[in-house]
């Protein structure tokens, strides 16, 4: 018999190294020809966060991406990051380049405040171009206004920025602000359990992120993917173990030999075991963010397993407290009553 | 793996030939979905590697006289592509659909399958309730082995050093009849057996009754073995849900499971009466839509 069983988990996490100075760091040039150069330690794994750190700079300075040129995690030449850890990046990269951009825009809008006759902290960065913002047809294109500068008010478009996470310690009443902000991730799955045999088909995976603003919805809607197929890996197959028999040494069924070899009988998931998967993001923005961004990172791998947990035991009341959850555990447990 | 020398015959005559000088020796490979991997975990050693892939005459599917000629190099992928076998050999047929993934079924033959002859072997129950017969072939003879007795312990068979599998013959089903074959692994693919099922059903004709059945047991014994007392059971009964389930809870006596890396020989147990149950439910509706 196949009973169905659905189950939801959620999780709150921080971000940032919560417990010692994490500074991240950047250097913006704007060069002759209106292109941009930036300089960062932060280093992307391949999460995406130089992806991330262009769009900022592409939005604050107005000008299109392809124009804007990153270096990253150079020791060498690049300023200084902690460290891609702690799903930090996107927060601590983006307030860096932002200030580092605040400068160079200061550079910038003085020559173009001297040339349209207005005030500097009346002009926007949009499309391209540098506008006074009670009238768009009073502008100076971005690349003019950069060679101007150089040229004409003597004045280099470069600018620098750093940010330090708070990091400020729990009391002993455990108040304190460890983490800038934090940010919420939250599964609910469906399941079939087969009453005889124990085997668990993951039939929905509905996953959700609140990283703030998506900087880049594709990237997060990936993520969260991501986390929620390691989830099921998590939950059901995976385990370098001798104890997914649910015996322990104790008894005279426990085979120290029970494990896998090697990662071809390691049991990832393939994509014939894929759920109905949906993935997505809420954005509750972050005042204090970058764009309001948050992060969306180390979390998304949080909450599918209890999720699935959960919903195995609405199936068939079968609470299993270690993973993976394998069939031979649901057997046991169903078999005990 | 060390060094080995490496040959590829040609044609049969060839591997006949070479067969004769290495014999001992020698490890044939067709697809090498299996002998890849144990040779790379040292489990097996060659001195020297027969590749047979290119020896066209022993790839073929026809039908002749009422029974199934296949040969040793067809492919897993193959089968699943051949519409005689969906329709007539359902349980052959389901296996090389549950077989591993896309990349190991465009390359892993049935020869292959039974000549690695471990028990988890996805093909073996199927031939085995289809009554199948090997030919097999030295440069001195041919043989006709029955496949009941060419297993004779894990990953053993009586296949002689010098010999090749060149044919396996399946006879065709009765009019009411079909077959079916299930498995339980850890994951929808890529998944050796944890345990597996085939069944061939057939019925009186007013499809009333079980006239006779077969069923073979894959990963539940040293070899794949049939279940004797359930068929015996069932022969003659009535098609009813009592009388399978009832029928299904004896196969437990007939099985000598092992604990291994896969699974404990008691969840093994467990499980094969609820495998022998759908199996024997899904050749019966096999039967009932009129396919084999």
């Amino acid at each position: 018999m196949k009973k169905r069983g659905k189950g939801v988990a959620v999780c709150i996490y921080s971000q940032t190294i919560t417990n010692a100075p994490n500074p991240c760091s950047a250097y913006v040039q704007v060069k002759e020809d209106g292109s941009a150069v930036i300089q960062t330690g932060a280093c992307d794994l391949g999460q995406g966060s130089t992806t991330v750190i262009t769009q900022m700079a592409s939005e604050a300075l107005g000008i299109d991406f392809g124009k804007i040129t990153v270096h990253t995690a150079d020791t060498e030449t690049t300023p200084f990051d902690t460290g891609s850890v702690s799903s930090r990046l996107t927060y601590v990269a983006g307030k860096a380049v932002l200030a580092a951009i605040e400068e160079v825009k200061n550079v910038l809008f003085t020559t173009v405040a001297r040339k349209l006759g207005v005030k500097p902290d009346r002009l926007i960065c949009k499309d391209g171009k540098i506008s006074y913002m009670y009238d768009p047809q009073k502008y100076m294109s971005f690349s003019q206004a950069a060679f101007e500068a150089h040229f004409v008010d003597r004045r280099l478009p470069h600018g620098k920025g750093e940010y330090y996470p708070q990091n400020i310690p729990v009391d002993e009443y455990g108040q304190g602000e460890p983490s800038d902000t934090y940010y919420y991730h939250g599964t609910v799955a469906e399941v079939e359990v087969d009453t005889e045999t124990g085997e668990v088909d993951v039939l929905k995976l509905f996953a959700l992120v609140d990283c703030g603003r998506a900087i880049n919805p594709m990237m997060v809607e990936g993520q969260v993917e991501g986390g929620a197929i390691q989830a099921l890996g998590w939950a059901l197959r995976e385990d370098t173990y001798p104890y997914c028999t649910g015996v322990t040494g104790a008894s005279d069924q426990f085979n120290p030999d029970f494990r896998p070899i090697s990662f071809s009988d390691y049991g990832i998931a393939t994509a014939m075991d894929m759920p109905e998967m949906f993935a997505s993001n809420v954005e509750i923005i972050e005042p204090e963010g970058p764009f309001g961004a948050k992060a969306a990172g180390e979390i998304v791998a949080n909450t599918g397993a209890p999720a699935i947990i959960n919903a195995i035991y609405n199936a068939v009341g079968v609470r299993i407290r270690d993973l993976p959850a394998t069939p031979e555990k649901i057997l046991r447990g169903l078999k005990a009553g | 793996m060390g060094s080995f020398e490496y040959f590829r015959p040609a044609n049969l005559s060839e591997a006949m030939d070479l067969l004769a000088t290495y014999g001992k020796n020698a490890v044939v490979m067709a697809g090498g979905t299996d002998v890849m991997v144990t040779l790379n975990a040292a489990e097996l050693s060659a001195n020297c590697i027969i590749g047979i892939s290119e020896i066209k005459e022993l790839k073929f599917i026809k039908e002749e006289n009422g029974v199934l000629r296949i040969g040793p190099l067809v492919t897993t992928a193959e089968i699943i592509n051949n519409k005689l076998i969906k329709e007539k050999f359902k349980c052959l047929w389901k296996a090389a659909t549950m077989t591993a993934g896309p990349q190991v079924r465009n390359l892993g033959t049935i020869g292959g399958n039974l000549g690695t002859a471990s028990p988890a072997g996805d093909f073996i129950p199927p031939l085995m309730v289809l009554d199948a017969s090997l030919i097999t072939v030295s440069k001195s003879e041919e043989s006709v082995i029955k496949i009941a007795d060419f297993f004779s312990g894990p990953k053993t068979t009586i296949l002689r050093a010098d010999s090749l599998i060149r044919e396996i013959r399946i006879p065709f089903l009765p009019k009411i009849g079909a077959s079916s074959f299930e498995k339980i692994g850890k994951r929808k693919a890529m998944s050796i057996s944890v345990a597996s099922v085939a069944a061939v059903v057939t019925a009186s004709t007013d499809k009333m009754k079980f006239a006779n059945v077969k069923i073979a047991l894959g990963s539940l014994a040293p070899t794949v073995v049939r279940a004797e007392k359930v068929e015996e059971r069932l022969r003659g009964r009535p098609i009813d849900p009592k009388e399978i389930r009832e029928a299904a809870e004896t196969v437990r006596e007939e099985i000598r499971p092992m604990t291994d890396g896969r699974a404990t020989a008691w969840y093994r147990s467990e499980v094969s009466c609820s495998l022998v149950r759908k199996a024997l439910w899904d050749a019966l509706s096999e039967l009932e839509a009129g396919r084999q």
